[in-house]
């Protein structure tokens, strides 16, 4: 499995096992063996967490979502199922995630609509769109193909007191920047515990480019576990809009297996 | 008031005259010097001209602090720009496979070769939402590439059966496509990056001072645009390229081109003039060199000022280069006739300058004066002209009391010997004798010129207002081909947009007020105002629709608003999960404005307000009390500026009257002559605005400006009329006397600068800017039209009411202590 950002963000909805160890190594790593340590990191399974979302536009205004949300990575293909809590207009909107393994197969998304009472299984192919109305997009929440990037190290320095490589990535195919949406980043990886902290991605459209960055980092049953996330659009030196993201109630191991995701359970809600 | 002597008045005048004379002393013996420092301060000015900027955006004729400029830059740091550009792609056939791969190809060549780019939207990206089963498909029209001809026909289908797509992507008749491209509304020059910064300030507020493009920025969209295009250009591939950027960078291309040209063609032109009147090498170069150093200086000041060229202040360098000659003429003139006399070159210069110098400096500052009166203008290229034109005048008259002396002083000269004969010329006399018969027929004449005067008066209020950008290309121009194309296959290519403001988070998804929206959507498909309609009402309403139906297996009768609002709040929640980032092009993020935009025939804009205003009823009465709204647009800035453009001319031209006439009654030194010399200043403006009226020549944002050049300039020929005709009056006491002599002496000084300056106007006719034909042709003829009413309107006011002047008090009124 292979992760960018979404290392991150996968360990805020699902991770399952013991800490990323590995000490600063001695020898320099190329940009594609950092990224193979980041890929390689656990970052839990069978987890359950409550999300708050704030949402800020460029005036300042806030909207508040909350979400319960489950995930279950079977080692090759990755389950989440989420439902909307707050606001109450929404509340209980489910989605259904299979994310596969074999990147030339589409995810596949159903959604229930409590108002409408139907699910429908949505057919989409792109991953730039926004996660829930967030800075964050469905490429940012989920695995990417190492293969599809060019990888290289361009600068060591500290972030908030710690010491990190900082990556460039350059898709190497235009189907994975039609399909992200970005062009190029800059991810910034902790040298001790391999956790994307900070990354900076430039769009393909309109000029923008978007700021990532974990405010809080936490170790949950031995996993590093990214707390607070945010996730700021902007253009040129304005910020656009800007997302906060916050992981409550965080566990790992739960008891899940194939039925807690299927469309039965999104429809019966949380 | 009583018409009594006022000694102190030529004293001063005297001094002044002296002083002047001192000057041309100084200024002959320090030539070196004072061309130095003159040479040196026009270099060190002209370094900066490259920092000259150009503006022919639409917005850019309103300042930034006018409310009507906020709305408009508020909604686009919203939704980002509504300046499109459009291409209009016409196959032998839309839905046809070759067709559809070349579209591809150049689909996906746009997008990788234009800067600046946010978006490019064609039929091979056009988002798609619908239903089919149970699944939801949300994606892009041609996701699954058609291979037959039967999945050909079922794309032809779903396409011209959506409304989101019809006159938009491709022409109701499915005749023609098009491609159209979203550029950044902000520069990005002078936006560097760090690329390892993260500062972490809170959300910003609005971005102050943010600059939009630059003309270069929108030069290298339009620029790979055009080299795109040409690329793929074939006879089954017709391509046509328009929008508002493209006009834009048109626009400034023209007058680039128009510029030069016509800075070259008024200087040909003047030396042309020089060369009959001097008939020497001296008298050409000389007040060529000072006029052109002067035009270099000012357009070099308005680069610093940061004023941009815009299609009012385009006009600036003929403009100066006609009206700045006149200074050197005069000086000149005198010169030569004091060299004829045998004086030395020092003692003639002197001696001009003395003698010229002041009326030189009155006429400028009258010029000037007639011309700041545009600065109180709302619209910016008219209130920039009436600083920098002013600016340039006294420039000019700064370079032509400096360098014309220095000038003269280095420039190698022979003795001029004595005419033999003082026989006037054919011009000369005819000018004379046109003026001996208006003082014989006074009365007549100014019958005459009442009724003329009178008819004008009738025509003016027919005058007809325009503002047309597109009408300004020749209808052969490639821009406004493509327009037209535009306004008729796809319905209209104005933009309008009401911003519905709700007043509360999620107020858009009440179903009552999305409800209001489809009302408006519907009213506005039934608005009508002489050749004006509504051609497309795109809103929030028309997504909320679209996604319902396609939640509904594609039911047609499910294309509405639901009544839940908890549905629409979740199918907008399922829109916002969908890929698409169309949301934030209707609704901001947290559903309080909507967007509503309208697209409707570019026509000229003085068919705008009418239609506008019935729109702006519709929509109050559709939303009630449930919501505000603000109009505004590129479409309700256009209409704007008629609206500005009738309260500028009003404004200015009562200024220009305003500081003009005390002026000229203060150096006429008489109330009462002062008030009659303001009657043949008048004269030509009248009949300027007349002829508008009768040829139904449009009163536009150039054309408007006729009047207070026109009267800035006229009032020159009046000075130097006055100053003579009192001189020789004084002398004689007789009107017939004074006014031949006066003409004798100047009559054809007014002849030529009259000549040069309407010659100078008339040369915009050539321009490739049809709204400056217009301009040109019109103020020629207002300033041959002063130069009639100089010599025949002039001495028959001066006969009927010199000699009343004179009997009410006798000799002294006109009276000038030599």
């Amino acid at each position: 499995m292979n992760r960018i950002l979404g290392i991150a963000l996968a360990a805020l909805l699902a991770p399952t096992s013991a800490a990323a160890t590995d000490a600063e190594t001695a020898a320099p790593l190329t940009g594609r063996q950092i990224m193979d340590l980041v890929d390689e990191r656990d970052d839990g399974d069978k987890s359950v967490q409550d999300m708050q979302m704030v949402l800020i536009d460029k005036r300042g205004g806030q909207r508040k979502r909350m979400l319960h949300s489950l995930r279950m990575d079977d080692g090759e293909d990755t389950r989440s199922i989420m439902f909307f809590v707050e606001p109450a207009d929404v509340k209980d909107t489910g989605f259904l995630t299979y994310d596969y393994d074999d990147i030339d197969r589409d995810d596949d998304q159903w959604l229930f609509l409590p108002a409408l009472k139907k699910t429908k299984r949505i057919a989409s192919g792109d991953k730039s769109g926004s996660f829930m109305g967030s800075d964050f997009t469905y490429a940012d929440m989920t695995d990417r193909n190492l293969d599809h990037y060019d990888y290289k190290l361009v600068k060591e320095m500290e972030v908030d007191g710690a010491a990190v490589w900082v990556v460039e990535a350059i898709p190497n195919t235009k189907k994975e920047i039609d399909e992200t949406g970005y062009t190029r980043q800059l991810i910034f990886v902790r040298k001790d515990n391999h956790v994307v902290v900070r990354s900076k991605s430039w769009l393909k459209k309109g000029g923008r480019t978007k700021f990532f960055e974990v405010k809080k980092l936490e170790q949950i049953d031995g996993i590093w576990t990214p707390t607070e996330m945010h996730m700021k659009t902007k253009k040129g030196k304005k910020t656009l809009h800007k997302t906060v993201l916050r992981s409550q109630n965080v566990k790992y191991g739960q008891d899940m297996d194939e039925d807690t995701f299927s469309v039965r359970q999104l429809e019966k809600g949380l | 008031m009583s018409d009594t002597p006022q000694p102190r008045k030529p004293l001063l005048r005297d001094r002044i005259e002296r002083a002047l004379e001192r000057w041309g002393h100084t200024a002959y013996r320090r030539a070196g010097w004072v061309l130095a420092a003159a040479l040196l301060t026009v270099a060190g000015l002209a370094s900066q001209l490259p920092e000259l900027g150009f503006d022919t955006s639409s917005e850019g004729f309103f300042a930034k602090d006018e409310p009507i400029r906020q709305d408009y830059d508020a909604f686009r740091e919203q939704f980002g720009s509504d300046t499109q550009t459009l291409i209009v792609v016409r196959p032998g056939k839309v839905f046809d496979l070759d067709f559809l791969a070349k579209l591809r190809e150049f689909h996906e060549a746009l997008e990788d070769e234009v800067p600046l780019l946010v978006e490019v939207t064609s039929l091979i990206n056009a988002r798609e939402t619908r239903g089919e089963g149970d699944e939801l498909i949300v994606g892009e029209l041609l996701d699954d590439w058609p291979t037959n001809q039967a999945e050909l026909d079922e794309i032809e289908r779903r396409v011209l059966a959506n409304p989101l797509y019809v006159d938009q992507l491709v022409s109701r008749n499915g005749a023609v496509t098009t491609v159209v491209i979203e550029s950044e509304v902000y520069s990005r020059v002078g936006v560097e990056e760090d690329l390892y910064a993260f500062d972490d300030e809170p959300t910003e507020e609005s971005p102050e001072g943010s600059a939009f493009l630059t003309g270069e920025e929108v030069a290298s969209i339009v620029g790979a645009v055009y080299d795109v295009s040409d690329r793929f250009r074939s006879p089954d591939f017709e391509i046509h390229v328009t929008g508002t950027l493209v006009m834009t960078d048109d626009m400034q291309r023209e007058m680039r081109s128009d510029m030069a040209q016509f800075t070259g063609l008024a200087i040909l032109l003047i030396a042309v003039f020089l060369a009959v009147l001097f008939r020497r090498v001296a008298g050409v170069l000389l007040p060529i060199t000072t006029v052109v150093l002067s035009v270099i200086a000012t357009i070099a000041l308005m680069a610093i000022a940061g004023i941009p060229v815009t299609l009012t202040t385009q006009i600036l360098p003929s403009f100066l280069l006609a009206v700045g000659v006149g200074g050197s003429v005069h000086i000149l003139a005198i010169f030569y006739q004091a060299r004829r006399r045998g004086e030395s070159k020092e003692a003639s210069v002197a001696f001009a300058l003395g003698h010229s110098g002041l009326a030189v400096i009155m006429t400028s500052l009258t010029t000037a004066g007639g011309l700041f009166s545009f600065t109180a203008a709302e619209l910016m290229p008219i209130a920039h002209f009436g600083y920098t034109a002013p600016l340039g005048v006294l420039v000019a008259l700064a370079l032509t009391l400096t360098v014309l002396p220095a000038l003269i002083a280095v420039f190698p000269m022979r003795q001029e010997h004595a005419r033999a004969t003082n026989e006037p010329a054919l011009t000369q006399k005819l000018v004379i004798q046109a003026g001996v018969f208006a003082t014989h027929h006074p009365r007549s004449m100014v019958a005459v010129w009442g009724i003329l005067i009178a008819l004008a008066l009738v025509g003016a209020t027919n005058i007809r207002l325009s503002h047309s950008p597109y009408a300004w290309f020749p209808e052969s121009h490639p821009t406004r081909i493509a327009s037209d194309m535009v306004n008729e296959e796809m319905n209209g290519s104005l933009f309008i947009e009401f911003l519905v403001d709700s007043g509360r988070e999620n107020g858009l998804h009440d179903p009552e007020l999305l409800r209001a929206l489809a009302d408006i959507r519907e009213r506005a498909a039934q608005t009508r105002s002489n050749e004006m309609y509504v051609g497309k009402t795109v809103s929030l309403v028309d997504v909320v629709e679209e996604i319902h139906q396609a939640l509904n297996e594609n039911q047609p009768a499910y294309r509405a608003v639901p009544n839940d609002p908890q549905l629409v709040a979740q199918e907008l929640l399922l829109f916002e999960n969908s890929g698409s980032d169309d949301l934030e092009k209707v609704v901001d993020s947290r559903f309080q404005v909507g967007r509503v935009t309208m697209k409707l025939p570019f026509l000229d804009a003085v068919n705008f307000p009418p239609i506008f205003d019935s729109l702006r009823a519709e929509v109050t009465d559709a939303l009630g009390d449930q919501a505000q709204f603000t109009l505004t647009g590129l479409g309700v800035l256009a209409g704007e500026t008629i609206v500005a453009v009738m309260h500028s001319m009003l404004r200015s031209y009562a200024i220009a009257i305003a500081v003009i006439c005390p002026m000229l009654i203060l150096l006429i030194g008489n109330l009462r002559l002062g008030l009659v010399a303001v009657i043949p200043n008048l004269a030509p403006i009248i009949l300027a605005l007349g002829v508008m009226g009768w040829t139904q020549m449009p009163l536009d944002s150039l054309t408007m400006l006729t009047g207070s050049i026109a009267i800035g300039l006229a009032v020159d020929d009046t000075i130097h009329f006055m100053h003579n005709f009192r001189r020789y009056y004084a002398e004689s006491g007789d009107v017939d006397y004074a006014v031949r002599n006066t003409l004798a002496t100047t009559g054809q000084a007014l002849l030529f600068t009259s000549l040069v300056l309407s010659s100078g106007f008339f040369l915009y006719c050539f321009a490739t800017m049809l709204l400056l034909h217009n301009f040109g042709l019109l103020t020629a003829f207002t300033i041959l039209a002063a130069f009639l009413a100089d010599i025949l309107l002039a001495p028959a006011l001066m006969s009927l009411f010199a000699r009343r002047t004179v009997q009410s008090t006798p000799t002294v009124a006109l009276e000038t202590p030599s």
